[in-house]
């Protein structure tokens, strides 16, 4: 650990005395305001194509949005996944929830997935939608399209050390991603 | 104004920066770390010291990071690759826990000594979540936006060659042209029948915004054949999900497939899902 930076202690106490209210040798949750494109945005996009599970397995999946970051390492990422509208209606559920990481819309009952998510790659960020089908044959049919999300993403400077940093951890089959 | 430092971020005057443009503020921590890096087990066998496995030896929690804090720690996991083990089909950080020493990888065997394999992202966050804690609100609506500048503070956390020159934020704890995410208020909130609405987290943050935020589940190890049995430990931040509302005051978080039930630590950040200037 570096011997400069700022300490602050705690009102009325020495900084050997405990922990320091600041001490900028420990490391925080950082990105880059100068970059372009901004590694800090909102987007509105749609929750993708309407996708029907009529038997078998396997992932079909929308990117919905590719966005640079010029990071060369998959960054750490939060994302927050807003449900702006709902069949063009503000005012109605589940218009107003919001999500981190990945969003599962109504869909998602342990028979499929249908799911709104982000990829961060060593070069780009996705946002995604993914219709997973387990092969449960159910017939739904995803009403994707009907939402309208508002993605608020902060892309960090900080190398997670994977190929890929998924936010929602599952293939199209229901199995971790190895 | 009160006494204490103040710094905002490049091109915006301090007095006019909301609470999330302060790259400094005494008033509101940001969110430190203890430890953020990769972290590689190899080879590490569930005869090791410290594993504690249960009688039939079909389950082991190994201890794969010291974290030494004397508290449940916010910590966060992102998996790079992993092998030995069988943990059905679960994500490396659902696997995760911590008590007030280690962190844990809870994993499934039959009986005897395997040899397991483990890379991992981890954070450790620098401070006891589970007390509570409120900043004071100041200014939560943005009239200006960020304009990077050539002039402004920078605090390094390593040294380099490149010195002050170093373009990559990650060398920078405090950096005018950067953001590091600040806290608003923390602590633990019960969901449970009594909740309401029911098998609801509510949290009264009176930011005036949805805000940005972390959730992890605090619980006693339970069942007799649980080698952990009757510690009490916290999960992975990131091990969990949930549906999330709120008002200007305040946050509901609902489970996204089955309830939420029990205690749950929360991290409310002072930056809002719906701005982004």
């Amino acid at each position: 650990m570096s011997e400069f930076g700022i300490l602050i202690a705690e009102d009325g106490r020495a900084i050997r005395e405990g922990r320091n209210k600041v001490d900028s040798r420990r490391k925080t949750l950082i990105l880059d305001l100068e970059a372009l494109p901004p590694h800090m945005q909102i987007n509105e996009v749609s929750g993708g194509n309407s996708y029907t599970d009529g038997g078998g397995t396997g992932r079909s999946k929308d990117v919905l949005l590719a966005i640079p970051h010029n990071l060369g390492f998959a960054p750490l990422v939060d994302a927050y996944f807003y449900v702006a509208s709902y069949d063009g209606i503000t005012g109605a559920a589940p218009a107003g929830g919001y999500a981190g990481d990945f969003y599962p819309m109504s869909g998602s009952a342990g028979t499929l997935a249908d799911i709104f998510s982000f990829e961060a790659t060593k070069t780009e960020i996705l946002l995604v939608h993914y219709f997973d089908k387990y092969g449960f044959s159910t017939g739904y049919t995803s009403d994707a399209p009907k939402y309208r999300f508002r993605v608020k993403f902060y892309i960090y400077s900080i190398d997670t050390g994977r190929d890929v940093n998924y936010g929602y951890g599952y293939d199209g089959n229901g199995v971790v991603i190895p | 104004m009160t006494k204490g430092i103040r710094i905002s971020q490049a091109g915006i005057p301090v007095s006019r920066a909301t609470d999330y443009q302060k790259t400094m503020d005494e008033r509101w921590p940001l969110l430190e770390h203890s430890f953020m890096g990769i972290i590689d087990i190899q080879q590490m066998s569930t005869a090791s010291q410290g594993v504690r496995e249960n009688v039939a030896g079909t389950i082991a929690d190994i201890p794969i990071f010291k974290h030494g804090r004397g508290y449940l720690p916010a910590f966060r996991v992102e998996r790079i690759s992993s092998s030995g083990f069988d943990n059905f089909n679960t994500p490396l950080e659902q696997s995760m826990f911590a008590d007030e020493q280690y962190i844990y990888l809870r994993v499934f065997k039959s009986a005897g000594v395997i040899v397991i394999n483990a890379k991992f992202f981890l954070a450790v966050v620098d401070r006891d979540c589970m007390q509570e804690f409120q900043a004071p609100i100041d200014i939560i609506t943005a009239s200006q936006v960020t304009n990077p500048s050539t002039y402004g503070l920078k605090i390094k956390n390593v040294t380099s060659a490149q010195g002050m020159r170093e373009k990559n934020k990650k060398e920078y704890t405090l950096n005018t042209n950067a953001k590091s995410m600040a806290i608003q208020m923390h602590g633990v909130r019960r969901a449970d029948q009594y909740s309401i609405p029911a098998y609801n987290v509510v949290i009264d943050h009176r930011l005036g915004y949805p805000p940005t935020y972390y959730l992890a589940r605090r619980y006693a190890q339970e069942g007799s054949s649980n080698p952990s049995l009757g510690k009490t430990v916290v999960e992975a931040m990131n091990a969990g999900s949930g549906i999330s509302s709120s008002n200007s005051i305040t946050m509901l978080v609902r489970g996204a497939q089955a309830p939420l039930l029990g205690d749950y630590m929360f991290i409310i950040l002072k930056d809002p899902v719906d701005t982004a200037k």
